[in-house]
C-alpha cells in the first residue's frame, strides 16, 4: 500500500472514529475543549481537520473551511455567505413562461402549452428552494457570523449587514403578492393553482420566518446593548474607586438594603449603539411592514377563497388553513346549535401564521357573505357591539355569534 | 437527581449564601430550580423565613434575598458587606484587568471561560501596564499576597476567586474556569453605582448652571 494512501485511510478512520464530535462542531460552529474530548481533539488537529482560533478563545476548536465545505455539500445543506437573493430574475422567467404557455394554449399546442406549465412549475418550486435557503443563510448569519465575533464594532459590521440581507430577502418576497400574482394567473385554473394558491403559501411562511429571524436578531442585540453598558459602568465605576486612592470599603450608605434586594430588569431598547436609536428604529420598521404585509397577505387570501368559491366547482378549491378553520367553525356552529367566532380561534391551526382577531372575524363574515341564499338561512348571527364614546359613537363590534337554525 | 434528595441541598447552599448557576452546580441544580414547580417549592420554604428566591436580572443564577431588613440585618451584612460589599472595589478592579488582559470589548460575565494561562501570558507581555494592575490588586484586601512572580499573583488571585465562588473549575482543565452567576449581583451594584453617581453629577452640575444663572 502507497504512503498516500495508507495516509487516506488512517484520516478516514479518525474521521469516523470521532464522527460524533466532527457532527457536533459542524452542526453548532465550535467546540469547547475539555477533559472528555481533549483527545479525539488533539487526534483531529493533527491531521489538520481543526483549527483554534486563539484570538477568541484557546479553548474553542472550529472545523477547517475544506471540511466543513464537504460535509455541507455531502449533505446539501451548504449555506453561502453571500446569497443572491435578488428574485426580480424569478419574476421576469415565471413571466416569459406564462407568456409562452398561454401563447401555446391559444394555438392549441396543448404538447408545448405542457412543456411550458412544467418549466413554470419547476421555476415555482426552484423559487420557493432559494427563498428556503435565503432565509436560512440568513438564520446561518445571525447564529454563527453574528455571535463568533467579539468586538462591538465587528457585531455593529455583522448586524449591519444582517439588516441589509433581511431588507433584501423582504422587499424579494414583496413582488410574489397575490394581487400580482392573480392577475399573472389571470382565469387559468392551473395557473391560478400554481401562483396563487401554492406561491402565496410559502410565501407567509418565509415571511413569518423573518419576522423570527428579526426577533432573534433583537434578541442578540439587545444583549450586546446589554453588554456595551456593562462595559461602560464597570470602566465608570473602575475609575471611581481608582480616584478615591486607597481602598475604601462599600457601606450600607452607599448601598441601601432596599437596592440589595432591588433586582429589576432596566428598560433597554434593543439596538447596536447605546447612543443610536437608528437601528432600533429600522428592526422596529421592517417587523412592523412585514406583519402588516402579512395580514393584507391574509386579507387577499379571503378574498381569493370568495373569488373562487364562486367560480370554480368546489373540488378545485385550494383552501387556505384559515379557509379550513372558517369550515370548521361552521361545522361547530351546526352541531352545538351556537358559537362565538371570538371563542373559535383555536380551529385555527397553531403551525399556520398568527391571524388577529379582526382577520379571523373578517374571514368568517366573508364566507358567511358568499353562501348561497339556501346556505345562509341555516344560521342567523348576533353581534356583540359596543358604541365607542371617542369615535363618535361609532360601534365597534366585538364578537359574533351564529345560531344554526332549525328546521 | 431527585427532588427530594436535592431540595435540602439546594436550600442549605441559598441559606449560605450561594448563587446557585450552571455553571457552579453541573446544572442539576440549576436547572431544576429553572422549572416552576421547583422554584415554587423552594420559594415558598424559603418565604417562611422571610426569604425570598430570586433569580438574578440575566437568568445565569438563583439567590436567595430577604424580604424586608428587619430582624434579618445581621445575616444582609454578612452576606452583602462581608462577601460583595466590602469587597466590591477588588471585584471591579479584577473584572476590569481581565477584560484588559482579555482585549476583549465584554467583561466576564457568568458562563464565560477564564485561561489563567492566557492571562499570565498577556501580563507578561504587556510589560508595565498590566503589571501595575495587578500588583494593585495584589494590595488589596480580598487578593492580599505578597508574591513577586506575575503566573503565581494570578493564581492567588483566581484561587481567590474560586474561593469566593466567583469561578469553578473546569473538569480536567486545571487552568480553564468558568465564571459563576454570582458576577450577577456585582454587576448589578456596579449598575447602582453608576446610575446613583451620574444622577448626582448631574444634579450638582444642574446646580452650578443654576448658581451661575442667578
Amino acid at each position: 500500500m502507497s504512503k498516500n494512501r495508507q495516509a487516506t485511510e488512517d484520516l478516514l478512520k479518525a474521521l469516523y472514529k470521532h464522527r460524533a464530535l466532527i457532527s457536533l462542531i459542524h452542526q453548532n460552529g465550535y467546540a469547547i475543549e475539555d477533559g472528555d474530548n481533549s483527545s479525539a481533539i488533539t487526534e483531529l488537529h493533527s491531521y489538520r481537520t481543526l483549527w483554534r482560533p486563539n484570538t477568541v478563545d484557546s479553548d474553542e476548536v472550529r472545523l477547517t473551511q475544506s471540511l466543513s465545505s464537504t460535509l455541507g455539500l455531502a449533505v446539501e445543506e451548504y449555506v453561502a455567505r453571500d446569497i443572491d437573493k435578488d428574485m426580480g430574475g424569478y419574476l421576469d422567467l415565471i413571466k416569459r413562461q406564462i407568456d409562452g404557455y398561454q401563447a401555446a394554449k391559444r394555438s392549441a399546442a396543448y404538447s408545448d402549452s405542457e412543456t411550458y406549465l412544467n418549466q413554470l412549475s419547476e421555476t415555482v418550486y426552484n423559487l420557493i428552494e432559494h427563498l428556503a435557503h435565503a432565509v436560512k443563510s440568513t438564520w446561518y448569519n445571525i447564529d454563527s457570523q453574528f455571535r463568533y465575533v467579539q468586538t462591538i464594532e465587528s457585531k455593529e459590521r455583522e448586524a449591519q449587514y444582517l439588516l441589509e440581507s433581511i431588507k433584501k430577502l423582504r422587499n424579494g418576497l414583496s413582488i410574489f403578492n397575490t394581487t400580482e400574482m392573480q392577475r399573472l394567473a389571470g382565469s387559468d385554473a392551473k395557473l391560478f393553482r400554481l401562483l396563487v394558491s401554492r406561491l402565496p403559501n410559502n410565501i407567509a411562511i418565509f415571511r413569518s420566518e423573518i419576522v423570527e429571524v428579526i426577533e432573534r436578531l433583537k434578541d442578540l442585540l439587545f444583549e450586546m446593548k446589554e453588554i456595551q453598558i456593562q462595559s461602560r459602568a464597570l470602566q465608570f465605576v473602575h475609575d471611581l474607586f481608582r480616584k478615591k486612592g486607597d481602598e475604601s470599603e462599600v457601606d450600607e450608605k452607599f448601598f441601601p438594603i432596599e437596592m440589595i434586594n432591588r433586582i429589576e430588569n432596566r428598560a433597554v431598547r434593543a439596538y447596536p449603539d447605546v447612543d443610536a436609536v437608528v437601528d432600533q428604529q429600522l428592526l422596529e420598521g421592517i417587523v412592523t411592514k412585514l406583519t402588516s404585509q402579512r395580514r393584507e397577505e391574509h386579507e387577499r387570501e379571503v378574498e381569493c377563497i370568495k373569488v373562487q368559491l364562486s367560480e370554480t366547482p368546489t373540488s378545485e378549491i385550494v383552501e387556505s388553513a384559515v379557509g379550513q378553520a372558517v369550515t370548521l367553525f361552521f361545522e361547530r356552529v351546526a352541531k352545538k346549535g351556537e358559537a362565538s367566532v371570538s371563542d373559535s380561534r383555536d380551529l385555527i391551526p397553531e403551525e399556520d401564521v398568527p391571524i388577529s382577531a379582526e382577520v379571523w372575524m373578517f374571514s368568517v363574515m366573508a364566507r358567511y357573505n358568499i353562501m348561497q341564499d339556501g346556505d345562509r338561512k341555516c344560521f342567523t348571527l348576533r353581534r356583540i357591539a359596543e358604541q365607542d364614546h371617542y369615535f363618535n359613537g361609532v360601534h365597534y363590534v366585538e364578537d359574533i355569534f351564529f345560531k344554526a337554525v332549525q328546521e | 437527581m431527585n427532588h427530594s434528595t436535592t431540595f435540602p441541598v439546594v436550600i442549605n447552599r441559598l441559606l449560605a449564601a450561594e448563587v446557585i448557576c450552571e455553571s457552579s452546580t453541573k446544572g442539576e441544580e440549576f436547572l431544576l430550580l429553572k422549572t416552576e414547580a421547583f422554584f415554587n417549592e423552594v420559594d415558598r420554604y424559603l418565604n417562611k423565613i422571610n426569604l425570598k428566591l430570586k433569580e438574578t436580572p440575566d437568568g445565569s443564577g438563583f439567590y436567595a434575598a430577604y424580604l424586608d431588613a428587619s430582624g434579618h440585618e445581621i445575616e444582609i451584612r454578612r452576606y452583602f458587606r462581608e462577601d460583595v460589599m466590602h469587597s466590591l472595589q477588588p471585584l471591579v478592579g479584577v473584572l476590569q484587568f481581565i477584560k484588559s488582559a482579555q482585549q476583549k470589548d465584554r467583561p466576564l460575565r457568568p458562563g464565560d471561560t477564564l485561561n489563567i494561562s492566557e492571562i499570565i501570558e498577556a501580563v507578561e507581555r504587556s510589560g508595565v501596564v498590566l503589571q501595575d494592575e495587578l500588583d494593585y490588586l495584589s494590595r488589596s484586601n480580598l487578593f492580599k499576597n505578597t508574591k513577586k512572580k506575575t503566573s503565581e499573583q494570578v493564581e492567588v488571585i483566581v484561587k481567590r476567586l474560586v474561593q469566593h465562588q466567583y469561578l469553578v473549575e473546569r473538569s480536567g482543565r486545571p487552568i480553564v474556569y468558568i465564571a459563576t452567576g454570582k458576577w450577577s449581583l456585582v454587576y448589578e451594584m456596579i449598575a447602582y453605582i453608576n446610575d446613583h453617581q451620574n444622577s448626582e453629577d448631574s444634579d450638582a452640575e444642574l446646580e452650578d448652571a443654576q448658581g451661575e444663572f442667578f
